[in-house]
């Protein structure tokens, strides 16, 4: 009787803790556990793991990564899908560049190339939304598109030679004694902020947890779904295009081979981070801690002497580790 | 036949059968090209374009029965490599060769009861569950060469992919026994039919007493088998093993099965649609090559196709209201 009495109070008291946060919370909260563990395991045996220098070579290789995972996430959220970034990436590289080429100053290429972003996400807005057809369908096809574009548009070799000025954006940084921290990273940061703070706290921004959790009763209640969808996949295409400038000022130069596998690798991220491809839940903090994880597992590989040919294995057990954790808390709540 | 109201009778309008109008297509091509260039109608030529999209088929086909289930398997292309690398690395090893073929295909089937087990026991959404084993399967495939091609097979094996009966490579065949085959099954085989069912509805079939976990189950391990088999043909007709194949694969198995008309709202898909698929997209790359067009415009007409049959879809559907 006591055993028994003991036993539920101990039962409840376990309930309470998974009951006491959000599944949000607890998700995030555990990979964040997770990043500061790996990050003390491999510090412990690879002591140049944390150091600046290091960690901005992390930030740098994911950055397109980051950028493209904030608009992918609030597509997610909507219970959407974006394939067509890894298009769009290189797309809007090689286009910021023939258009710097031909002599358009770089203030206005760039705009015309995030312009150029936004359409492709509005025609994969505009092909779900008409057609009726799921947006990995719509997505995937404008990805096939994009691919081939960039190909015919470039003769498959790279576009090099942009204007001096351009560097700032992904080569120009403040020098921080031994390496350089890259003006590229303040962009991502105030996106992510931005985003992020919109998400949380703006009457818009939220209506995308509302669609991606009950599209019925958010059509029902008023909201024009199939419009606030084209501006979430316009604002994915900008994104992806603002990664693409970004690339192509880093290498100074555009090529097509830009961004392979880039859509599944971001979405990886995101949904360690804790979205639901179902919609309705997701956070910018919690995908681009995915990113940073993603990044580590990269980034600690490349450093050790273990073939770099793991990283794959262990993102991908990751991925399926980070799913089977979130069922099994959703169902003890439940 | 059991008529639902709404639905439009399929039997009577030929133009809305998704097979007539891919088979109409295939003939307008074909003609247009030996039109234009006498080389098309060259049985070498003829030979080269069928032989060239059996990796193609026997992927796309596999995904059509996931698709069916409304499920979706993005780890076709890595099982692909995996199984290629696994075969030739015991082949290499003096492995015999139904031992090296019998492990390599185990290998891919493994892989698809993983995938299922996720799906259909633990409930996972398909997308999350084969993407993990997309990385994974790709990972471990390159651990195992360490990026390097796995040559030296014996020629026993790469008689399976280089051999012809009547100068046509024995995998054609093979590739066309598996449609009809899997087309008289759709048809008429049980756990199949009940596929269509599953796939409209899982719940409701689980209801009826539909073995909803085992069919989905089996679904996936038949998928991941026939990239397996695709990467027997693949690397006994190259005759080599490399860690690369497949790549992208899935994307395109995805999509030749939607042009066919599966849909990943699931319960639709056909066999012959989807092998009229396949092949009409391997003569538009074969025509692109022939009239020594960009052979980089092929990704821009499968996308271009993929987007005219998402119309017609829409089309078709156009007096139902979903969502």
């Amino acid at each position: 009787m006591q055993d028994a009495q003991a036993l539920r109070a101990k039962q409840a008291a376990d309930a309470g803790l998974l009951r006491r946060f959000s599944l949000e919370t607890l998700q995030v909260g555990g990979l964040a556990l997770a990043i500061v563990v790996f990050a003390i395991i491999v510090q412990l045996n690879f002591p140049v793991f944390l150091s600046l220098p290091n960690i901005n070579v992390m930030f740098v290789n994911f950055l397109p990564e980051a950028i493209i995972a904030l608009g992918m996430t609030i597509v997610i959220i909507t219970a959407g899908i974006d394939l067509s970034v890894a298009g769009i990436y290189p797309f809007s590289a090689i286009v910021v560049g023939l258009l710097m080429l031909a002599g358009l100053p770089i203030p206005v290429a760039i705009l015309l190339t995030l312009a150029a972003g936004a359409v492709v996400g509005a025609v994969n807005a505009f092909i779900s939304n008409k057609f009726r057809v799921h947006p990995f369908i719509a997505t995937l096809a404008i990805l096939l598109i994009l691919r081939g574009v960039n190909i015919i548009i470039t003769g498959g070799s790279p576009v090099s030679g942009f204007p001096e000025g351009f560097a700032i954006f992904g080569q120009a940084g403040i020098d921080m004694g031994g390496f350089t921290l890259r003006y590229s990273v303040f962009i991502w940061l105030g996106l992510a902020l931005l985003t992020g703070y919109l998400l949380r706290h703006h009457r818009f921004w939220r209506l995308s947890y509302f669609i991606g959790g009950n599209r019925r009763s958010a059509r029902m209640s008023g909201i024009n779904v199939e419009r606030y969808l084209v501006f979430v996949y316009m604002l994915s295409g900008t994104l992806a295009a603002v990664a693409g400038i970004i690339v192509a000022s880093q290498f100074n130069a555009a090529n097509n081979s830009y961004g392979q596998n880039l859509e599944l690798r971001v979405i990886t991220a995101v949904v360690i981070g804790g979205a639901d491809l179902n919609g309705g839940a997701g956070s910018i903090l919690g995908s681009m801690l995915g990113v940073l994880f993603i990044a580590m597992i990269y980034n600690a590989f490349a450093m050790s002497g273990i073939s770099t040919y793991w990283q794959d294995v262990v993102v991908g057990a990751m991925l399926l580790a980070s799913i089977l954790l979130g069922e099994a808390l959703k169902r003890r709540r439940a | 036949m059991i008529k639902f109201p709404g639905l439009p009778d399929k039997s009577k309008s030929l133009l809305n059968d998704r097979s007539v109008i891919l088979a109409l297509l295939i003939l307008v091509i074909s003609i247009a090209l030996s039109l234009l260039t006498p080389a098309f109608l060259s049985s070498r030529n003829l030979t080269f374009v069928v032989t060239g999209m059996t990796y193609d088929l026997l992927m796309a086909l596999g995904m059509t029965v996931v698709l069916l289930l409304w499920g979706i398997d993005l780890s076709v292309g890595s099982v692909l490599g995996l199984t290629a690398v696994v075969t030739t690395m015991l082949l290499q090893d003096g492995a015999a060769i139904p031992l090296a073929i019998g492990l390599g295909l185990g290998v891919s089937a493994l892989c698809g009861a993983i995938n299922g087990f996720f799906v259909a026991y633990l409930k996972i959404a398909p997308f999350i569950v084969t993407l993990g084993m997309m990385s994974v399967a790709r990972g471990i495939a390159t651990v195992l060469t360490s990026g390097y091609f796995v040559s030296g097979l014996p020629d026993a094996y790469k008689a399976i992919g280089q051999g012809r009966l009547f100068n046509v490579p024995y995998m054609v065949y093979i590739a066309l026994v598996a449609v009809v085959i899997l087309a008289l099954l759709l048809r008429n085989w049980r756990p199949l039919r009940e596929a269509f069912y599953i796939g409209t509805n899982p719940e409701a079939a689980r209801l009826t007493g539909i073995r909803v976990a085992m069919i989905t189950m089996g679904g996936y391990i038949f998928c991941s088998l026939m990239a397996g088999s695709a990467a027997i043909f693949m690397t006994s007709r190259l005759s080599m093993g490399f860690f690369q194949f497949g790549l992208g694969a899935e994307l395109k198995a995805i999509a030749a099965a939607v042009i066919g008309g599966a849909s990943l709202r699931g319960g639709t898909g056909s066999v012959i649609g989807t092998t009229l698929a396949v092949f009409l997209l391997a003569l538009i790359n074969n025509g692109f090559v022939l009239l020594k067009g960009s052979p980089n415009a092929q990704n821009v007409i499968m996308g271009g196709i993929l987007v005219v049959a998402i119309m017609i879809d829409a089309y078709r559907r156009r007096d139902r209201d979903e969502n």
